[in-house]
């Protein structure tokens, strides 16, 4: 089970993308907060992958042990690495759960 | 300088020009000052004769400059809206109708399902839309320009074939080919000491193959990817792609093969 922090503003978008993460059973969101800041020192540990919902400014230096998902309107344009992957928002959630899936596969060991 | 004129009509009265005739037959732009010079009970007109075909120009230049920059700020303007605004507020309404289809019944909540298909999609219309509004991207041009600029690099000009229409490709799509295209020739000229390089973009119905080949000193099996190669095995497990890098034939130079499905991330 991979578990996931996520980081979305209000109650609507935070119940959807949990959804989303959990549609297939194999991703369990394990906090949810509205804010980055409210996410300082409470990560959850090394192993925990962060998602970031849209609309959410993400600093460039940002970087979680566990990897970071951010979801914005369009992908790929900029901050693209192996931790750190762009997806575009869908209602699907398939580009989503596949990014947070090749995060925890490729885990640094 | 000797010149006949006359007077053309072809902006407005009140900005009329003046056109000069060389002698020779050629015409040019040319302001006139005149000012009356009294000697005694003779008065005579004093005409400074200006060429100001330079400035015309340059005022032209600058007016159409201004116009096209008006359109290119309108497009980003029009862009960053439906960037910032309209599509998270689709995401988000869609959002709340999966979340309401939850806890209703089932006829309600099949319709709901339909209504997020339907948002769904015009999510990734809307996303076309910005991404042809904030450039010229999807055209050979582009890959033609990212092979052009590493040429500064490599010291040679790459040979790039497209082989299909770009235009086949989702936006999403042609972003990632564009960055392997782009991140291949860098690896070459940092890594390969080569002396050619050949990039093959094929699409067809399904699938979208690109392939570098460099004739350069190559690379050791089992050799670990460094991040630029690693980003780009990546890019294409994200939407359903595989990625290898191997030496060439004989061992000479690295072949590059990226492949991604059309049907990709958003689908």
């Amino acid at each position: 089970m991979v578990e996931v922090l996520l980081v979305a503003a209000g109650s609507h978008s935070q119940e959807g993308i949990t959804r989303l993460l959990e549609a297939e059973d194999d991703v369990h969101v394990v906090a949810t907060f509205e804010s980055l800041p409210d996410v300082a020192g409470r990560d959850g540990g090394d192993g925990v992958i962060w998602v970031v919902g849209p609309g959410i400014e993400v600093p460039e230096d940002l970087s979680p042990k566990g990897g970071l998902v951010v979801m914005t309107a369009l992908s790929g344009r900029v901050g693209f690495n192996h931790r750190r992957v762009e997806v575009p928002v869908d209602l699907n959630g398939v580009s989503l759960r596949r990014a947070v899936r090749h995060l925890a596969e490729s885990r640094p060991r | 300088m000797r010149f006949s004129g006359r007077i053309l009509w072809p902006v407005r009265w009140a900005n009329r020009l003046l056109e000069g005739r060389r002698f020779d037959g050629s015409t040019f732009l040319v302001e006139v000052a005149l000012s009356p010079v009294v000697d005694g009970a003779a008065t005579s007109v004093l005409a400074i004769v200006r060429d100001i075909t330079d400035r015309v120009g340059a005022e032209e230049l600058a007016r159409r400059t201004m116009a096209a920059t008006a359109v290119v700020d309108d497009r980003a303007r029009i862009a960053r809206d439906l960037h910032d605004k309209v599509i998270p507020e689709l995401f988000a309404s869609g959002l709340m109708l999966a979340n309401a289809a939850s806890s209703t019944d089932r006829a309600t909540s099949e319709t709901l399902h339909t209504v997020v298909e339907i948002i769904d999609d015009s999510i990734r219309r809307v996303r076309e839309t910005v991404f042809r509004l904030q450039g010229p991207a999807g055209s050979d041009q582009d890959l033609t320009r990212i092979a052009h600029e590493a040429a500064r690099a490599l010291g040679f000009e790459p040979q790039l074939t497209i082989n299909g229409h770009l235009d086949a490709l989702s936006s999403d799509l042609y972003v990632e080919v564009a960055a392997v295209v782009k991140e291949g020739l860098s690896n070459v000229a940092r890594h390969a000491r080569a002396s050619g390089v050949w990039v093959v973009v094929d699409i067809c119905d399904d699938q979208v193959l690109v392939r570098i080949a460099d004739d350069g000193v190559g690379i050791s099996r089992g050799m670990s990817p460094g991040t630029g190669l690693a980003s780009l095995a990546t890019r294409a497990s994200l939407i359903g792609g595989t990625f290898a890098v191997a030496p060439g034939p004989g061992g000479l130079g690295t072949h590059l093969t990226w492949w991604a499905p059309m049907v990709s991330q958003t689908n």
